[in-house]
């Protein structure tokens, strides 16, 4: 990434994001008009507030895999924004209990996806990430679970900015 | 709401599946082992109660806020 803007973006800038998130829902949309299966994972268990869901598509909406939509596939509505952990919160190094790691199928715990939940709040520097109950995928397994870091006084909602 | 009574080492079992064993009583305090297949995810209540609000605020959010989502991050490297 070589272009840095200090405020202001240009109005080029906004359509290449705009063009971006575009161009990931109407990725979305060809592969299922093309009758094609996105990788599905599957949940171990559903996450508490959506009883009966556990497969979802996680797709990519940046160019980097930092922010991703994890989309139910039985209830299309139903879509969560997750985002990598490191750039806002570098220091973050949850410990997967082996319980989970089981569950998962787990043979090499090091390769484990770790997503954060994002609530959108009304403006992006409002929005918030769920640090106590992270998803993890394992990527060989295609499982994830949603993770609850009990006793670790993580915040459920981490301001990102 | 069904009420049972247990002594320490007695079990309550909820469906096939699922068992429920007083391990411990000390005072107030009760310490339960419960035995589920993976497939059941065990809480304590209020840690599920607030994991499903959370959970449930997260849900769909707008596509605008989506968007804007997408500008802050990754985006050009700075945040304020």
């Amino acid at each position: 990434m070589s272009t840095k803007t200090k405020s202001a973006k240009s109005s080029s800038d906004m359509a290449t994001d705009m063009s971006l998130e575009a161009s990931a829902q109407s990725a979305e949309a060809a592969a299922a008009a093309a009758g094609e299966q996105l990788p599905t994972i599957e949940f171990v268990s559903p996450m508490p507030g959506f009883p009966g869901r556990t497969s979802f598509v996680l797709v990519r909406l940046d160019e980097v895999g930092l922010l991703n939509s994890l989309r139910s596939v039985d209830d299309p509505e139903l879509r969560l924004i997750t985002i990598a952990p490191h750039q806002f919160f570098p220091e973050y190094a949850p410990e997967i209990d082996d319980e989970t790691i089981a569950a998962l199928g787990t043979k090499d715990p090091s390769q484990l996806l770790v997503l954060l939940i994002v609530t959108a709040g009304d403006t992006p520097r409002d929005s918030t990430a769920n640090l106590m109950a992270p998803i993890v995928v394992d990527p060989m397994t295609m499982r994830a679970a949603q993770c609850v870091l009990t006793g670790s006084n993580l915040p459920v909602r981490a301001p990102l900015a | 709401m069904l009420v049972l009574t247990r002594r320490t080492g007695e079990s309550v079992m909820v469906g096939d599946d699922v068992v429920i064993t007083v391990l411990e009583v000390r005072g107030d305090v009760v310490r339960l082992g419960i035995r589920a297949p993976r497939s059941v995810p065990v809480h304590r209540e209020e840690v599920f109660l607030e994991l499903r609000a959370a959970n449930q605020e997260a849900a769909s959010p707008s596509e605008d806020a989506v968007q804007a989502l997408s500008r802050l991050i990754g985006g050009d490297g700075e945040k304020g």
